[in-house]
């Protein structure tokens, strides 16, 4: 196990060096043995990570999945390590009820134009105990951090944002969309990391962007990334599909469908 | 086992919603009713959101109306000019109903029309079957009889465009049926129901047509009233998940025929009377939702 993991962060080492400085094969290799004497050191940066599966399909007996992210890092006894997964930019509109005679009633709301609809961190420890907030806004570690743009009748004054942006928190933590999940990151031996991601019936069809952060005495000191890609397949795509990009068909064969049941209904139990 | 649905985007277990189906299936064979009008408020306390629950209900609907009007037809029940002009009546109505339903979309209000809507009708409709299902009760106890007349004049009868429908036995104006069926029309569009809770008593009481072709004729203008929706819908808002409506019917199939069978054994009042108490529980629900304050004042909704 622990050789097939470094050898695989070994393949990604490569692949990461081969995307960041595009200097051809012949390059890479001549780079790769010059770094060979300095191998310890970039050893002791080194973080990969991967995870169990990442493509996700909804399918029609789909009710929400679990992912396990695993990597390893060379590091130290008491290292962190944080893991923030970020869906889909979608757009998300929160809506404000007021009381209009004696009915609740939506009265404002804000639209969202660029929120995640999943955001979800994992630690080894409590956020507070691994990094200060000025660290962690300058790493964008946190929901709170997220630079939201928004539509509303009009500009919201500082402290009506903060209200609104509050309730889009609330409402999307009590859907288990955005959340924090701490002490969550195993580490072992110092070296190997791993957790569960738990996506829930609900996410969002598209790609998570998944990244990595290694931390030390409240310092960074790496980051690997990785994505998931959420896709609907099998009938449940067929069908998402054919009402999207065929709606007039699909009408019809739910209206033919509907009246092809009915009579068959009919023919099977006739009415005593 | 979960089934994910794939247009209301949510994984429910398979067995309560065949269940769903069944239960209201059940009610329906037994009351002789659509069932829509109780299908889609509890289609709503599942998790489903509104627009997708009303308009897969009428794709429901469609199936419901079919295997319940082959019956009347056998048996001639049905008026089929009289039917005519009402399915006329009820798709103007529900093509205007589905712009509607589009429009409070956009501007947030759906669930609120929706929920309103079925607080209003259900309790009316409620109350209404009730009082009448204890004054039968009363007057069969009292055993008093008399006959009514075949139907009364009023000035409805005075409109022009005036028509001949024989199976009814009837020569009114052809612009009652037509708006009567168009104001159902926006009702079904918008709360997912076939609507003939609204249309057999203003078939009875405001066109005065007998009562052995009314359940036959309106199960017919149904067929096409919810065909209608279902189209619009899947073509404006693409919310009609036919997975969904395919697993409620299952369900509603086979309950029906057991709820038939139930039926039989009970009196018609006491039959009334019992929808009718089911009806004012579900509208006290949905009102009391309305009334009693949120625990969250905001909502959050993931557009696409």
């Amino acid at each position: 196990m622990i050789q097939w993991l470094w050898y695989t962060s070994l393949r990604h080492m490569k692949r990461y060096i081969g995307i960041q400085y595009p200097i051809g094969l012949t390059g890479a290799l001549i780079l790769y043995i010059l770094c060979v004497p300095a191998i310890g050191y970039t050893q002791s940066n080194a973080l990969v990570a991967d995870l169990s599966l990442s493509n996700i399909s909804i399918n029609t007996d789909f009710n929400g999945t679990s992912v396990l992210l695993f990597g390893s890092v060379s590091g130290e006894a008491g290292d962190d390590i944080i893991v923030v997964i970020s869906g889909p930019n979608s757009e998300i509109i929160t809506r404000e009820k007021s009381k209009m005679t004696g009915i609740w009633v939506n009265s404002n709301s804000v639209k969202w134009k660029n929120a995640p609809s999943y955001y979800q961190i994992f630690t080894t420890r409590p956020l507070s105990q691994i990094a200060t907030k000025s660290v962690l806004e300058e790493l964008s570690v946190g929901a709170e951090f997220l630079d939201l743009r928004y539509d509303s009748e009009q500009a919201l004054s500082p402290s009506s944002y903060l209200t609104w942006s509050k309730a889009l928190h609330r409402n999307m933590q009590s859907a288990s969309l955005w959340k924090i999940n701490e002490t969550s990151v195993q580490v072992m031996r110092g070296t190997l990391f791993r957790t569960q991601v738990s996506l829930p019936a609900n996410i969002t069809i598209g790609d998570y962007d998944v990244r990595i952060i290694h931390f030390r005495d409240g310092r960074f000191i790496a980051e690997d990334k990785t994505a998931i890609a959420v896709k609907k397949a099998g009938i449940s795509a067929f069908i998402y599909k054919l009402a999207h990009e065929y709606s007039i068909f699909y009408g019809l064969f739910a209206v033919a469908f509907a009246v092809f049941a009915g009579w068959l209904a009919a023919a099977i139990f006739p009415k005593p | 086992m979960y089934i994910y649905f794939p247009i209301a985007e949510i994984s429910l277990n398979i067995f309560i919603v065949i269940g769903l189906g069944g239960f209201i299936g059940f009610l329906s064979g037994l009351f002789g009713v659509g069932g829509g009008f109780l299908m889609t408020p509890l289609l709503i306390f599942l998790g489903i959101p509104a627009p997708v629950a009303v308009a897969t209900e009428a794709n429901q609907i469609v199936a419901s109306s079919v295997s319940g009007v082959i019956a009347h037809w056998r048996r001639k029940n049905v008026d089929f000019k009289m039917g005519a002009v009402l399915l006329f009546g009820g798709i103007v109505g529900s093509s205007l109903g589905v712009l509607l339903f589009a429009l409070l979309e956009k501007i947030g209000q759906l669930d609120l029309v929706i929920k309103l809507s079925y607080v209003f009708f259900l309790s009316a409709i409620g109350i209404l079957m009730l009082w009448e299902s204890v004054r039968t009760y009363i007057r069969t106890r009292s055993s008093e009889f008399y006959r009514r007349k075949l139907h009364k004049h009023n000035w409805l009868h005075g409109l022009p465009f005036k028509m001949r429908f024989r199976r009814s036995k009837l020569y009114i104006s052809a612009l009652v049926p037509f708006l009567i069926a168009a104001f159902v029309g926006v009702l079904s569009a918008i709360m997912g129901v076939g609507g003939g809770f609204i249309m057999v008593p203003a078939m009875i009481y405001l066109l005065g047509m007998p009562t052995s072709v009314v359940i036959g004729t309106s199960l017919f203008q149904i067929i096409f009233v919810t065909a209608n929706v279902t189209l619009l819908q899947s073509v404006q808002t693409q919310t009609v998940d036919f997975l969904l409506a395919g697993t409620l019917l299952f369900g509603a199939v086979i309950g029906a025929q057991i709820g038939t069978r139930f039926g039989g054994m009970l009196r018609g009042e006491q039959l009334r009377g019992m929808l009718a108490l089911i009806v004012l529980l579900v509208s006290i629900k949905i009102g009391y939702d309305l009334i009693v304050m949120p625990s969250d004042l905001f909502s959050t909704e993931i557009l696409k």
